[in-house]
């Protein structure tokens, strides 16, 4: 009997596990795969080739830190080449005003940076490495290319409470895009949770604090925002929830 | 806020035409439309070269069997419809 399974649209493609950052709340594997294992360019080429071959359309370009990558402007020429619409899902770094030109040029369609909260001290702390600073200079360097921009605010009991500052910075930014996910307790952050997990309380108040900020966009249509924020509103797995009360 | 009939719209930063089994998308930031007549002429004449009036009276044309009015009612809410997703800026 003939399968009638439709074909996936994206294809997640993890580059490396390799990253300057070290997030107390990293879902990845604690056990990573290492450079050695990583897929060649060549790979990666073929990859993206039989992916659209497949029907699919988009390839989201993540990690670890894709930017880690030597040969990530050849994957984004790569993948733009074989037919895919490329998003870069980073930290911002490593990267200068110069790469950032020579991924725009090569193709890259969507630029998603994170930001591991509103104020360096406590970015910096929570990423491990000064970083902060450098998300803020990226992201004037973007104002300078026709490229999508998303800002995606990794949330936790540390920082949930710095929600409007948040918006503050994506409002004053060329991003048309913010995004609030509250960390997924897997990897280092299944193993953070007791320092991690924002209470009941702080969480109904970020609700709150969202849908009216996602009310007052969408009155708003010279808000640079778009209303459809997404926001992974629920902590997550449920089993792990139980270790906050 | 209504349309500006002498505005131009253009394909936001980041939102383009692709091409998937035969079909022509809209692909964007985790998101993709399926263009299918309609939709397919409005969103080729978003090219910063034509004014929202000279896509309604060119879709008229096309569709010269629909009521001009309706035709113009949906080009609007189409495009009000992209503008608000920030998939299509609106120049002067």
């Amino acid at each position: 009997m003939a399968s009638t399974v439709s074909n996936p649209l994206a294809l997640i493609a993890e580059l490396t596990h390799r990253c300057p950052l070290h997030c107390v709340y990293c879902s990845n594997p604690l056990e990573l795969q290492s450079r050695v294992e990583e897929l060649s360019t060549e790979t990666w080429s073929r990859v993206f080739q039989e992916a659209t071959e497949a029907g699919v359309l988009q390839a989201d370009f993540t990690g670890g830190e894709p930017l880690a990558r030597t040969d990530i402007i050849d994957l984004v020429r790569a993948a733009r080449g074989a037919g895919l619409y490329v998003n870069l899902i980073t930290s911002g770094l490593p990267l200068d005003e110069a790469k950032l030109a020579a991924l725009v040029e090569a193709g890259l369609d969507h630029f998603q940076l994170s930001f591991q909260g509103a104020r360096e001290e406590i970015a910096n702390e929570i990423s491990g490495t000064r970083s902060h600073e450098q998300k803020l200079r990226v992201l004037q360097w973007l104002k300078r290319h026709r490229i999508a921009v998303t800002l995606n605010f990794v949330i936790h009991r540390r920082n949930i409470d710095q929600l409007e500052e948040m918006l503050g910075i994506a409002e004053s930014s060329c991003a048309t895009r913010v995004e609030f996910a509250n960390v997924q307790y897997y990897g280092w952050a299944f193993a953070n949770r007791e320092n991690l997990l924002p209470t009941r309380e702080q969480l109904d108040r970020s609700l709150e604090f969202l849908k009216r900020a996602q009310e007052r966009l969408q009155g708003n249509s010279a808000s640079n925002l778009s209303s459809r924020t997404t926001t992974q509103n629920i902590p997550s797995p449920a089993w792990a929830a139980g270790a906050a009360n | 806020m209504a349309l500006d009939l002498n505005s131009f719209p253009r394909l936001a930063p980041g939102c383009r035409l692709g091409e998937n089994n035969q079909q022509r998308v809209l692909l964007m930031p985790e998101r993709a439309l399926r263009l299918l007549g309609p939709s397919l002429e409005i969103i080729e004449r978003c090219d910063g070269q034509h004014t929202v009036q000279q896509i309604i009276r060119d879709l008229q044309k096309i569709y010269s069997k629909a009521e001009p009015q309706k035709v113009e009612q949906d080009i609007l809410g189409y495009l009000a419809l992209l503008q608000k997703e920030h998939a299509l800026d609106f120049e002067s």
